[in-house]
């Protein structure tokens, strides 16, 4: 086969080493009947969401493998999971910011990193794609295969006055060739 | 409603000390956590917190000084530049 994919006449060729094949997404926020989180508070970070890990004899992370929605590409592709977080700020100086962090809140897999500011409402569609890291070291999927882990994502208002908001959090996996 | 009860909240409680730190979250429109630092520079749960009552009162007023000044909560006009095409203008 030298290297051919899909035989004669396919354009496997086309796809580079490096090419983004496909995606798998997963909303993990918002988790229950609320439309989204505020806080008109300044610079205390929030808990408002997890990554859920393993759990009980049955409870799947979105990462396990096979069983998960994102489970280990096949031989040959590579993976690397981004995080989308979307809101607003409001009031005049809310500033928003998120971060995530591993269970114990000792390793950051993304470090605090500004989503939206100034006046718009928390509501808004202002989004931030960030790359997961690593937990120092350890990759996400490997941190949510013991039971009860879970990595919490944080957010908080750095300003002053006014409100910052989140109405929406989306795990992505993308897979690559 | 949440737009509504941030104004409401900011506009009643924007100078007390315990009730201007705050977070909604929750299934219904009134559900405010008052909140305080943890040591840890981490949002905790404050002993103080508002009853719906109270909830219902600041929007009340809320909606009563909006309606004398209705730019209150309002972006200054200097701001309103970024909701247009304006940012364009030579």
């Amino acid at each position: 086969m030298s290297g051919i994919i899909g035989g004669v006449g396919s354009k496997s060729s086309l796809i580079k080493t490096d090419k983004h094949y496909r995606s798998v997404f997963a909303d993990i926020f918002p988790n229950h009947n609320g439309v989204g989180i505020q806080t008109g508070t300044q610079n205390l970070w929030v808990n408002f969401a997890s990554i859920q890990g393993a759990y009980g004899s049955y409870g799947r992370s979105l990462c396990h493998d096979p069983d998960g929605l994102m489970p280990i590409p096949p031989s040959g592709f590579s993976e690397a999971f981004y995080i989308t977080v979307i809101g607003g700020t409001g009031s005049g100086s809310g500033i928003g910011q998120f971060k995530l962090l591993d269970s114990t809140n000792t390793y950051e897999a993304i470090s605090p990193t500004y989503y939206a500011d100034g006046y718009y409402a928390y509501g808004a569609q202002f989004a931030k794609t960030v790359k997961v890291g690593t937990f120092n070291g350890i990759a996400l999927r490997d941190k949510l295969t013991a039971n009860t882990s879970y990595c919490p994502l944080w957010y908080r208002n750095t300003g002053s006055t006014g409100y910052a908001g989140i109405t929406r959090v989306i795990l992505e996996q993308r897979i690559y060739l | 409603m949440s737009e509504i009860l941030i104004n409401a909240i900011n506009h009643k409680y924007k100078d007390d000390p315990i009730r201007s730190q705050w977070i909604l979250r929750g299934p219904n429109w009134y559900d405010v956590e008052i909140v305080q630092d943890d040591g840890d520079g981490n949002a905790k749960r404050s002993a103080t917190q508002l009853s719906k009552a109270e909830v219902e009162t600041a929007v009340e007023e809320w909606l009563v000084a909006k309606a004398d000044d209705p730019t209150l909560g309002e972006p200054p006009s200097n701001e309103g530049e970024q909701f247009g095409q304006s940012n364009f203008k030579g």
